[in-house]
């Protein structure tokens, strides 16, 4: 009995299914919001983040000059977009992965590496702005599944009067800024615990 | 459409992980093109992503086009049926657009001239590609039968 190629074609597509966990991602891509610039809010809580930060950046734009960044204010950017909770990201497990979607940057990306951190996993990344420098938002995740969010951006002159070090940025989060391979990478985790002494 | 989409991806690619990152690749891109979200447009970010990544990458050449049949017969019919595994093998042998073009043409239904909008080619050219496509899938699948076959003996 003779068969028919295309019937045969036609059968073997029909059987591919795309992964049940990657319908799972694209339907989150699509009901979340991150366009590069400038981003949606969402709740309350992004709402009073981007009056914070827009203050903030206001009043340190006077004082550190009109083309240079402060370190408050990448701090209060960066907190505020670590509180967001949805965004479309390139999901990708490895900086090189990742780099590969995040192509049309004009710096390397790094790892991000954090000594007083634990160890965090990469889940994905996007692009956004710093100060309106183009950057990438990455999100990260410790063992105990909290998020953690890194900024990468290239180190531009307009930065030079960010400083390293480990800042507080509010809520009881803080930032950690600090340099590589001429990139500025700022990371923002969970809010610190503090334990009561009950006595 | 997603699912479409992924077939698609698939047929370019003939790998379902990177089949994946492809389509969400495209999908981001449409997501944040703020286009409307229908088929035809994302299957043809997923070609212009896969033309821009795969292809450089493997340094795939496009099918050289000499000759252009005028008509194409509408099916091929083979003396048996073959496991998925032949049907696997013989479309992982086929460069990516002819499978593309295969799949588009079997399973989504287009017509020459549909693909021809979606490849911005002329009608001529699909044509042709579908026609060599099709034969080089059924040679694919009678050399291994008839290897199989010997080996048997």
């Amino acid at each position: 009995m003779k068969v028919s190629l295309k019937k045969q074609v036609q059968d073997y597509y029909c059987a591919q299914k795309l992964s049940s966990e990657g319908l799972e991602n694209l339907l989150s891509l699509e009901k979340s919001t991150c366009p590069p610039s400038p981003p949606r809010w969402r709740g309350r809580l992004g709402l009073l983040a981007t009056a914070a930060v827009f203050c903030l950046a206001l009043i340190y734009s006077f004082q550190a000059g009109p083309k240079a960044f402060s370190t408050q204010a990448v701090v209060q950017e960066v907190l505020a977009q670590h509180l967001k909770a949805e965004e479309k990201l390139y999901a990708a497990q490895s900086f090189p992965k990742l780099a590969q979607h995040l192509f049309e940057l004009s710096f390397t990306l790094q790892p991000v590496e954090v000594q007083q951190l634990p160890q965090l996993s990469l889940q994905g990344g996007t692009y956004c702005s710093l100060q309106g420098i183009k950057a990438v938002r990455i999100r990260l995740r410790d063992q105990n599944g909290q998020g953690y969010t890194a900024y990468e951006v290239e180190d531009l002159p307009v930065f030079d009067k960010v400083g390293e070090g480990n800042y507080p940025a509010g809520m009881h989060h803080r930032v950690t800024i600090y340099r590589k391979d001429g990139v500025l990478v700022a990371v923002a985790g969970p809010p610190e615990t503090h334990s009561e002494d009950p006595f | 459409m997603l699912r479409r989409a992924y077939k698609y991806a698939l047929s370019l690619t003939h790998d379902p992980v990177q089949a994946e990152d492809l389509l969400q690749d495209a999908w981001v891109r449409v997501l944040s093109s703020g286009k409307a979200r229908e088929l035809p447009y994302l299957l043809r970010t997923i070609r212009n992503r896969f033309i821009d990544r795969y292809r450089k990458e493997k340094g795939a050449q496009l099918v050289a086009l000499t000759e252009v049949p005028d008509e194409v017969e509408e099916d091929l019919l083979l003396e048996r049926s073959y496991q998925r595994e032949s049907i696997e093998r013989a479309l992982g042998e086929l460069g990516p657009e002819e499978r593309e073009i295969l799949y588009l043409s079997w399973v989504e239904g287009y017509t020459a001239q549909e693909i021809g909008e979606l490849q911005d080619r002329p009608r001529g050219t699909i044509l042709s590609l579908l026609f060599r496509a099709k034969k080089k899938m059924r040679k694919l699948l009678e050399k291994k039968s008839s290897s199989t076959r010997e080996w048997v003996r």
